[in-house]
């Protein structure tokens, strides 16, 4: 028995897993200051590949070493009721952003979101209080799998301003590639201000 | 995922063996097949998929559990065939159950959470069992390539690169070749799964009972267009749950002295799980069958805490109209009983801090600290109460 309509593979896709088409080209992000979407700031030390953005998010993906090994998404904007992801399959309801989320809820939404993509055992590791700027923050961290087995870990920082959530992302296997650039990771997070 | 040298090896010895019989007798025990046959190649695609699997993240490995379920189908297949079969439970909140012709079972914990006894299970491994012991596979993979060897190579090269896009173990795409048995063998699968189960003693009325429940369930669903199939009674395309196959197996049972369901023992087995596998099945966002399973498993009347928390958390990540009061009902109700988690009162807490009402959340954050002390989010709570008392 297999009800295959049942489990059919959503097309889905999140932030940076979704920039796997090459029909549009990908563009280099120097070191230096950055403005995303004209609402974040952020200061970039080495050099990031950006993805083409996808439309239907709010978000911008950006790596060092691919997708699959690094992943950096910023996030700025988004409304409540939006997803942080998208997919081609209209029959799957998506995790949805709410403005009056508490910002332990927004680290659990972002969490879903990526559970909602595939990673299995999602797992909030450390939830702090942080400044995203001005605004008041959380920083946090995560661990998870992907289903061949690999182990992801994963750190992020959310802030809710003006109802609209603003969030950096960043995961990669644990194992090497998680440590490789943490610092760099670390430092975009702390230079990172919503305009 | 399904490597693709394994998938144009089986397409490959697909043609080599012109047209090949449909008629093919029970596996026997200990079988393999010689690797000159089409069977070979099959086992083999199913070989390198289980090495995989062994890896997996979705692998459910609890031994009281895993030894739970192997020991419900040694009961309805036999030690012999059971000595063939390498059961595993995998953790996909679907309704599901595989068997691949090489003796690998896959029994998701979204099957488990729907099962209300031993016997609903049983039938549906039983169901499986017989896929394997007919050779069901075979079967199907002759038919389909009788019907078009061209038409199979097509099927194949898409499904590689639909199992290599998905990049995991949902290559199933790859596998609907190997488990689209089609109405007959289905037929087949749910009568011999029957016979096997009563025979070893089961509660014949059970296998129905399975059915209905999935039909209501699938009558809650968020989605309209899968209400919709459903409506046309055709909601599994390989797998017709139609009145008929539920009066089939209605009929059957009622012909048959009543066995046992084991449901206390399967509320034993399965109970500490629940909390954890309804959280995986919110992950489908469909809040109306969440809601119907909660429900059910609430008028069982165990481990209401989890449950009672378990529909709070439905409630309020819906975001529905008036799901918040909902929610906060639910998740103080949770609170009176033994065991409830502690995130309850982390619930409970942010609830009435969005109200404004200060002293209502220090009291439910004190205890959530209190009950999990090592609590990831435990900065975060514990500024709150620094800057309010
Ligand atoms: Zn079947």
């Amino acid at each position: 028995m297999t009800f295959s309509t049942f489990c059919r593979r959503a097309g889905v896709a999140l932030l940076g897993a979704l920039f796997l088409t090459s029909c549009a080209s990908v563009t280099a992000l120097e070191p230096g200051p950055y403005t995303y979407d004209k609402a974040m700031t952020i200061q970039v030390g080495e050099t990031w590949t950006k993805y083409p953005r996808v439309n239907r998010t709010k978000s911008q993906g950006l790596t060092i070493d691919g997708s699959a090994l690094n992943t950096l998404s910023l996030t700025a904007k988004l409304k409540a009721g939006a997803p942080l992801i998208y997919t081609l399959d209209r029959e799957k309801i998506l995790p949805v952003f709410g403005s009056d989320m508490l910002l332990g809820e927004v680290a659990e939404f972002t969490l879903d979101s990526l559970s909602f993509i595939g990673m299995q055992n999602t797992t909030l590791t450390e939830l702090t209080p942080d400044q995203f700027g001005d605004v008041e923050a959380v920083r946090f961290t995560f661990t998870g799998d992907v289903a061949s087995g690999l182990s992801y870990q994963g750190m992020a920082k959310a802030a809710i301003h003006d109802e609209q959530l603003y969030l950096i992302l960043y995961y990669a296997p644990a194992e090497y590639y998680y440590g490789l650039h943490e610092q760099e990771v670390q430092t975009i997070m702390d230079s990172a201000t919503i305009l | 995922m399904i490597r693709l040298k394994t998938l144009f090896f089986g397409a490959t010895m697909a043609l080599l063996s012109a047209c090949a019989s449909t008629n093919v007798d029970p596996i026997e025990v200990g079988a393999r097949p010689d690797k000159t046959t089409d069977e070979a190649g099959l086992w083999q695609q199913m070989d390198e998929y289980e090495k995989d699997l062994r890896a997996s993240a979705l692998l459910e490995r609890d031994p009281a559990l895993n030894a739970y379920v192997r020991s419900v189908v040694c009961d309805i297949a036999g030690e012999e065939y059971c000595n063939d079969m390498r059961i595993y439970v995998v953790k996909r909140p679907y309704f599901n159950a595989t068997m691949a012709p090489n003796g690998l079972m896959e029994v998701w914990t979204g099957l488990l959470l729907r099962a209300e006894n031993e016997a609903q299970v049983a039938f549906v491994l039983g169901h499986e069992f017989t896929h394997y012991k007919n050779r069901h596979s075979l079967k199907n993979w002759r038919a389909q390539r009788n019907a078009s060897n061209a038409g199979l190579l097509l099927t194949i090269g898409a499904a590689a690169a639909g199992a290599g896009a998905a990049s995991d173990l949902g290559g199933l795409v790859a596998l609907s070749a190997l488990y689209g048995y089609g109405r007959d063998l289905e037929r087949e699968a749910d009568e011999e799964g029957f016979d096997y189960v009563t025979a070893a003693g089961y509660e014949g009325r059970e296998a129905a009972a399975l059915w209905q429940s999935l039909m209501d369930e699938i009558a809650t669903s968020d989605s309209r267009r899968k209400k919709r199939r459903v409506a046309r009674a055709s909601i599994f395309s390989s797998h017709p749950l139609t009145k008929e196959r539920i009066a089939t197996l209605q009929d059957k049972a009622n012909q048959m002295p009543g066995g046992v369901t084991n449901e206390a023992r399967y509320v034993e087995m399965t109970g500490r799980f629940l909390d954890e596998w309804l959280d995986a099945d919110l992950v489908r966002r469909d809040y109306g069958e969440n809601l119907f399973l909660v429900n059910k498993l609430i008028a069982r009347g165990d481990r209401l805490g989890t449950l009672y928390f378990r529909r709070a958390e439905a409630y309020r990540q819906r975001r529905g109209e008036g799901d918040d009061v909902k929610a906060i009902e639910d998740y103080t109700k949770a609170a009176t009983y033994e065991d409830a988690p502690a995130k309850t009162w982390r619930y409970i807490g942010d609830s009435y801090r969005r109200k404004g009402n200060v002293d209502g959340a220090l009291s439910a954050y004190q205890t959530y600290l209190e009950k999990a002390p090592n609590s990831p989010d435990r900065a975060v709570v514990q500024l709150f109460i620094d800057q309010n008392s």
